[in-house]
């Protein structure tokens, strides 16, 4: 396991799922309780949890129909973790494979900067992503 | 230097330091041998004694290792503490998009609420 990973399969079309990760309305039903997405690559976002807690987000890339990525941090917290969502549809027999793939960065004031110089910088972006597995093991071998 | 000192903040200092793959080799080596001073890292390592003592700088300032006075050096022990707060990172993480995902799948049920899809909440089971 190198990242948080979670998949659900819906029994709707690949159009009315995207309308799901994509639609204002649809957003705030699901994502958090307020949702600012615009799925344009460079746009800057929001999203508010249930309990408050406010994450600025930046649009990384979108394939319609397909595939929604972007990063995302907490609001004003300096020190924490900036991670990167990517969100990706497959066709499932009558249904839709939703997946979900969430990665720690390793810094979310870079977070921000590279969020400014647009979503070229996403793929300059992706040699910072973290193993998560070799972390685990780690983990391990200290307890132990 | 740490300015945060909750959870979310020290996950971040901890995922700075591992992001390095040699400060990866330098904690495993602590951890599963140490305490070891910079001078028996760099002979276990192909890195430098300079370099060696420059990554344990940044692994004592996550909290990762600790040193001890030992003669002339330091001896370098891991400690696990913010390992947990990574953890808790991938804990929160995973349960957060579990939550959004259940919701995400009532929202879809919320829109067919004509029960022409083969699965639904009355499916007479």
């Amino acid at each position: 396991m190198d990242a948080v990973e979670r998949h659900v399969t819906l029994e709707a079309d690949l159009d009315e799922v995207w309308e799901l990760l994509t639609r204002p309305d649809d957003l705030a039903g699901w994502l958090g309780s307020e949702v600012i997405l615009d799925p344009t690559p460079g746009a800057a976002g929001l999203v508010v949890d249930d309990d408050g807690t406010r994450r600025r987000l930046t649009v990384d890339e979108v394939v319609e129909g397909r595939r929604l990525s972007w990063r995302w941090w907490v609001d004003g917290d300096d020190d924490g973790v900036a991670s990167q969502v990517e969100i990706t549809l497959t066709p499932a027999g009558s249904g839709t494979r939703v997946d979900v793939v969430e990665l720690p960065l390793t810094a979310p004031t870079t977070a921000r900067a590279s969020a400014q110089a647009g979503a070229s910088a996403g793929a300059a972006w992706s040699h910072r992503l973290l193993h998560l597995e070799a972390l685990l093991l780690l983990a391990a071998a200290v307890r132990g | 230097m740490t300015r945060g000192r909750d959870a979310e903040g020290e996950a971040g200092a901890v995922f700075a330091a591992l992001a390095d793959p040699t400060r990866r080799a330098v904690l495993r080596d602590v951890a599963e041998q140490g305490p070891l001073t910079a001078t028996e890292l760099a002979d276990r390592l192909p890195v430098t004694r300079q370099a060696i003592a420059k990554h344990l700088a940044v692994l004592h300032e996550a909290g990762l290792v600790e040193p001890t006075r030992a003669g002339r050096e330091n001896r370098f022990s891991a400690t696990p503490g913010p390992l947990a707060d990574a953890g808790r990172w991938l804990a929160t993480t995973g349960s957060a998009w579990d939550g959004r995902l259940d919701r995400l799948s009532q929202r879809l049920r919320d829109r067919q609420p004509d029960g022409s899809r083969p699965e639904g909440p009355a499916d007479g089971r």
